[in-house]
């Protein structure tokens, strides 16, 4: 029975069960289909909870910590000006030019000026310099024959000294290449933010974050015209997305944007958000640089701040934000033309602009500045060497994102002047010597003989093309470069040598240390025989160097070579004597700067101060001499350079600089003519100048045909200063028979006056210094 | 007012004066006549080294007066005085290097740099620019003097007793 029920039952429950299960089983289904669903609500709620905190995390992070990168940025000498100030019409037309200065008929606000003929108004910009702000200013400047001659206010009160703000002629942005000049809320122009609001978000100040309606009328004005003319992002939404994501187009992406967009309008006011808009947004790109923000908008396009813009300006900026690279305005202007009209239009649609502004506005030019134009295509040079010069003071990111503000020694008329030099100087050479058009290559660098500043700063013929830095790496052989250091190594010996010791131009064989036999020749091939030390260093003989050369050691004039700022380690070999001795332009820069000097070393500085980014002085790069040579024998050696331009290998110099100016300088040339090198020195400067090929292959030129015209031609442009230095203690001028090396006097044949150091003249007297020479003033008869 | 104004003013000017022994408006140096004799440097002879010894002549070159400063540099100078009275040595310096852009061969300026650096202890760098100045002074016996007191004072706290002493007897030679 058990059995039989069992079996009865077994069915009965066995449906029973069944159903049970299949109930138990839709239960349970039910029951973890709900619970599942419960869970995952939860968990979504848990989750979507947790990402919007992560969300808002995220974006006040990005809001209060760093917000933005801001490079440092690098700014010019400003420029001095007091009466007699050394400054010609040109220069400040240029140098007004460069500061983005606009010229007007009467100047009334901020950064303007006029000019009739030598007569300048200009108003001045604040600025905050190193040691204070400076507020602007309304200043008369007249000019005449290259120098100021009146600074006065516009009421006629003479002032003493004024300067104009520096320059910015570069910033140093990070590798991301993001640059930027942060703006504030309220350097914001209205006419900006009005343009901004016409064209992306017109309901910016009402809605939160998203804009439900705008959304509805970009839809409806995309479906009318068949495809997206409109976009609904609003402003914050748009910055969300330059702030956190990438550009993919998926629905997850506008959601999260949405969500943070919110969340930004939680936290933030609109005036926030504006700023951080307004310094984040892309507007355009130069070459590997991206520019964002209007603030490094306006000086990329305009070259001026941008609480300077006026509205037609702002509007095409603000035109931008919808495609910069489409709507470029120097690649398609008549593209930017249109956009920038438009947002004319909305703005006077929306009633910011009554009908004759909008008139007047649409007709405006444009107004960009050239490409190339802008300072961050100027001076790539002179950058890299700023660059270097701070990388060993600051973190590569300190530079690249505090802000910092960078001044320098930069010239900007003088860099100009020099460059456009290099660059017709060479097509002239490349053109009179018959040599292919572009195969010549130059370096210039020019400095202040007595503090060291490099005022210019030329890497290659192209100054405004940021490749290979010739001034800086390009190591070559300075050849004859090194003779004033081998004389003055020579002439630091005084009872050995004075610049009228007769020197034999004899040839000469040297053992090397390897075993191989040196034998130093002439340019000309000759012997001299017997020559004064000054005419040897005049006509620039070798066979006479390598004499003295090793007479007094070659250890001794690498040593002279380091007193005089070179820091390379040289081996002493005797090849040194003749410049075999590989260095760049800017080694032999500083290595002229103390002989000019008279023997007062200031190591080269491109960089004077350092402010931080709310203009508080950080750091000073201090004028710094030593006197590292001895003055008589440095004294003597200028004597020295001034008669290898006035008769010796740097004759043609006077073609370029006039008969009378009293300069320094010396040729050099290597091997089978490879480099073409050229130093000199006047009052006020001290340039070096180098010409040859990338490929080191011979040039046909001289010093004297290569670089010396180039130094010439930017010399005479510079109006060089004439050399004027008093001799130092211990030096006395005599009258010397130069063929005889013997003391002479005046009047008499073939005398010439030198100087010595005290006491080592020579003593012996030629016959007609016996007689006392013909009409010679009393007191030189005393002895 | 105007009295009051003035009588800080010339204090102002007076206390800027101080610094340094020569005043910021001395009247320029005496310049001797070309060829005119002058006493030889006794510290260029080299004691008992039974060398001839020749008056030194100055070349026709080196009498010429120097001007005075202009109008910038003295303005400069006050405003390192200023700087400097307030303590701030680096501004001082900033001027004056400012002022040496403007007239890089002016004497007075690399001397006041030197006095600056003595003034904050920077010792090392005090006799470079001393003899800066005096290799640019020509004949301005006060400002040579001044140099190389300084210079004296310099060697003396780094420990060269010999230097100083030199650098001594060369200042009163030329007072």
């Amino acid at each position: 029975m058990a059995r039989q029920s069992k079996r009865r039952r077994k069915p009965a429950t066995r449906k029973k069960s069944a159903h049970r299960r299949k109930m138990s089983a839709r239960a349970l289904r039910w029951h973890i289909g709900w619970r599942w669903l419960s869970g995952t609500l939860v968990l979504g709620v848990l989750l979507s909870g947790g990402y919007l905190l992560y969300l808002s995390q995220q974006v006040r992070l990005a809001f209060e910590g760093k917000r933005w990168t801001v490079p440092a940025r690098v700014y010019a000498r400003p420029l001095e000006l007091y009466e007699g100030a050394p400054v010609s019409v040109a220069q400040l037309r240029y140098e007004l030019t460069v500061l983005g200065y606009r010229k007007v008929r009467h100047p009334s606000k901020g950064a303007e000026w006029s000019q009739a003929r030598g007569r300048f108004l200009i108003h001045t910009r604040p600025f905050v310099f190193w040691d204070g702000e400076q507020p602007a200013r309304r200043l008369m400047v007249r000019i005449a024959s290259g120098r100021v001659i009146g600074l006065s206010d516009v009421v006629g009160r003479p002032l003493d000294l004024v300067r104009l703000e520096p320059a910015e002629i570069g910033s140093i942005y990070p590798a991301h290449k993001e640059d930027r000049i942060l703006v504030r809320r309220e350097d914001l122009p209205e006419h900006l933010v009005q343009a901004l609001l016409a064209v992306e978000d017109r309901r910016f100040f009402g809605h939160h974050g998203v804009d439900l309606r705008g959304i509805a009328r970009a839809l409806w004005a995309n479906l009318r015209a068949g495809r997206a003319v409109q976009g609904g992002s609003t402003l914050t939404q748009q910055l969300v997305k330059n702030f956190f994501l990438t550009s993919e187009r998926r629905l997850w992406r506008k959601l999260n944007e949405a969500l943070m967009a919110l969340i930004v309008e939680k936290y933030y006011s609109k005036d926030e958000i504006l700023e951080a808009y307004a310094n984040e947004i892309f507007l355009g790109q130069d070459g590997d640089r991206a520019i964002h923000g209007f603030g490094l908008a306006a000086r990329f396009y305009f070259n001026r701040p941008l609480t300077e813009l006026q509205v037609h300006e702002t509007a095409l900026l603000a035109g931008l934000v919808k495609g910069a690279s489409y709507y470029n305005p120097r690649r398609h202007p008549e593209r930017a033309r249109k956009r920038r009209n438009l947002v004319l239009d909305q703005m006077h649609a929306l009633g910011f602009l009554d009908e004759r502004a909008l008139r007047t506005y649409r007709r405006k030019p444009l107004g960009v500045t050239a490409h190339g134009q802008g300072p961050q295509h100027r001076y790539p040079a002179f950058i890299q060497l700023v660059r270097r010069q701070l990388v060993r003071d600051y973190r590569e990111e300190d530079l690249t994102s505090e802000g910092l503000h960078i001044f320098t020694t930069l010239g900007p008329w003088v860099q100009k002047v020099a460059a456009e030099a290099v660059a017709k100087g060479l097509r002239r050479i490349e053109k009179t010597r018959h040599l292919s058009a572009g195969s010549l290559q130059a370096a210039m660098v020019m400095v202040t003989p007595d503090q060291g500043e490099v005022r210019v700063l030329i890497g290659g013929r192209r100054a405004n093309y940021a490749g290979f830095n010739r001034a800086l790496d390009a190591h070559r052989p300075i050849g004859s470069l090194v003779k004033p250091a081998l004389y003055l190594a020579a002439l630091s010996e005084p009872q050995r040598y004075t610049l009228a010791t007769l020197v034999g131009d004899s040839p000469l064989r040297i053992e090397l240390p390897n075993g191989d036999i040196w034998t130093p020749d002439n340019f000309d091939h000759q012997a001299h025989g017997r020559v004064p030390l000054h005419r040897v260093l005049a006509q620039s003989y070798n066979l006479a160097a390598v004499h003295v050369g090793m007479d007094i050691g070659v250890q001794r004039v690498v040593d002279t070579l380091h007193a005089l700022g070179m820091e390379r380690e040289v081996p002493p070999y005797p090849s040194v004597l003749l410049g075999a001795l590989p260095l760049a332009p800017i080694e032999v820069a500083q290595i002229y700067q103390t002989i000019a000097a008279s023997g007062f070393r200031a190591p080269l500085r491109a960089i004077r101060e350092v402010l931080d980014t709310d203009g508080r002085p950080l750091q000073r790069y201090p004028l710094v001499v030593r006197r590292t040579v001895d003055p008589v024998a440095t004294f003597l050696v200028s004597e020295a350079l001034q008669e290898v331009v006035r008769e010796g290998t740097a004759r043609s110099l006077r073609r370029w600089l006039g008969e009378s100016l009293v300069v320094a300088g010396k040729t050099g040339t290597t091997d089978d003519l490879r480099d073409s090198w050229f130093a000199g020195f006047g009052a006020d400067r001290v340039a070096v100048v180098w010409v040859g090929r990338d490929d080191n292959r011979p040039t046909g030129l001289t010093g004297s045909r290569g670089a010396l015209p180039l130094f010439g031609r930017a010399m005479r442009s510079l109006h060089l200063q004439a050399l004027d230095t008093l001799p130092p203690t211990g030096v006395e001028y005599h009258w010397i028979e130069d063929d005889s090396g013997m003391l002479s006097a005046e009047g008499c044949k073939g005398a010439i006056r030198l100087p010595f150091a005290t006491g080592s003249q020579p003593h012996l007297r030629s016959a007609c210094g016996e007689r006392g020479g013909q009409g010679m003033p009393d007191w030189l008869l005393e002895r | 007012m105007p009295l009051k104004c003035l009588s800080i003013a010339m204090a102002c000017l007076l206390l800027g004066a101080c610094g340094s022994p020569y005043r910021l408006n001395a009247p320029p140096a005496p310049v001797e006549s070309v060829g005119g004799q002058r006493p030889a440097d006794p510290a260029m002879v080299p004691a008992g080294s039974g060398t001839e010894v020749h008056p030194y002549r100055p070349p026709v070159e080196v009498a010429r007066v120097r001007p005075m400063a202009s109008p910038a540099v003295r303005k400069l100078l006050r405003k390192a005085a200023a700087q400097r009275r307030a303590g701030d040595y680096a501004a001082a310096q900033a001027s004056i290097e400012r002022a040496l852009r403007i007239e890089s061969r002016n004497p007075r300026l690399w001397n006041r740099l030197a006095h600056l650096y003595a003034d904050q202890g920077q010792y090392v760098r005090v006799e470079s620019f001393a003899a800066k100045s005096n290799a640019l002074a020509g004949s301005d016996p006060i400002l040579r003097a001044d140099n190389w007191q300084l210079i004296a004072t310099t060697r003396e706290v780094l420990g060269d007793r010999n230097g100083a002493e030199q650098a001594r007897r060369r200042a009163r030679t030329i007072q």
